[in-house]
């Protein structure tokens, strides 16, 4: 049934997607490694809040910060199970590998180095896959 | 998980994903960020099947999930308004962003395309109080 909670999803994807492209013609190219980069601050942020010292209890505070996240650790990689971003690319309201993927590759970097991880390659596709090194 | 607290959720996850956007761009374009929100919500207001209206209270019923009324009439062409409910005064205060900041432009951009297409007039918003439960704006129409 639909209700005032989705007329109010429906409200945001609306403006999400109107912003995401309003971004992206005012920045042109480049814009991916500026999203990087704005990801990695976030991330500074995020850090200075957390007491994970570890990669599970870092992936649970990163599920508190980004609702709509769900991580899948195992020993040298992680997938992301659940991921707002995807969904919103599911719907239609932005791309894949655009503006807000950049965001959580530079956030997720970032974060991973805070508890000695370093990212070595992300596979973004329907299930998307960060490898450690 | 009850229905709702599914949605809430999903509620929750798209609001940060826009104040991570309007963050982005404020972090990149300092002022001109406010440009971009505007211009952001004047595309989602010309997407609006409004028709032509003769008056704002007929304006605003199609604006929804903003709730806006008329609080007062200044004279013809200036009107008091009240906005009662905003999708974007909700997610400021989920994310814990500034009242009144970039973010806020989008609803002028939007508020204002939907009332200029109605009306077929130039129209300026201007914000006079940022409240948490509502905000007091003034409505310009241009002769």
């Amino acid at each position: 049934m639909h209700n005032e909670y989705d007329t109010a999803i429906e409200a945001l994807e609306k403006i999400i997607q109107s912003m995401n492209e309003a971004i992206k013609e005012m920045w042109s190219a480049g814009y991916i490694g500026m999203m990087t980069s704005i990801g990695k601050i976030s991330a500074n942020e995020a850090i200075k809040k957390s007491l994970a010292e570890d990669i599970p209890s870092l992936l649970n505070d990163i599920s508190l910060n980004i609702p709509g996240m769900e991580f899948e650790y195992d020993s040298q990689k992680i997938v992301v199970k659940k991921c707002i971003v995807r969904e919103l690319a599911e719907k239609g309201v932005i791309e894949l590998n655009g503006l807000l993927c950049a965001f959580m590759k530079g956030y997720m970097s970032r974060m991973l180095e805070n508890v000695n991880a370093k990212l070595l390659n992300v596979k973004i596709s329907d299930i998307c896959e960060i490898t450690l090194r | 998980m009850s229905v709702n607290v599914e949605k809430v959720e999903a509620l929750k996850s798209r609001m940060k994903i826009l104040a991570i956007l309007s963050n982005a761009l404020e972090l990149l374009s300092g002022e001109w960020a406010k440009t971009v929100c505007w211009i952001a919500g004047k595309r989602l207001g010309e997407n609006v099947n409004v028709g032509e209206k003769s008056s704002l209270e007929d304006v605003f019923s199609v604006v929804s999930p903003w709730k806006v009324e008329v609080f007062e009439k200044k004279n013809d062409n200036e009107y008091l308004v009240i906005f009662r409910e905003c999708p974007i005064r909700q997610t400021h205060y989920v994310v814990c962003t500034k009242q009144g900041n970039v973010m806020c432009q989008i609803t002028h951009g939007y508020i204002t395309q939907v009332i200029a297409k109605a009306l077929k007039k130039n129209v300026k918003l201007v914000l006079l109080h940022a409240g948490p439960n509502a905000c007091l704006k003034k409505v310009v129409i241009e002769k």
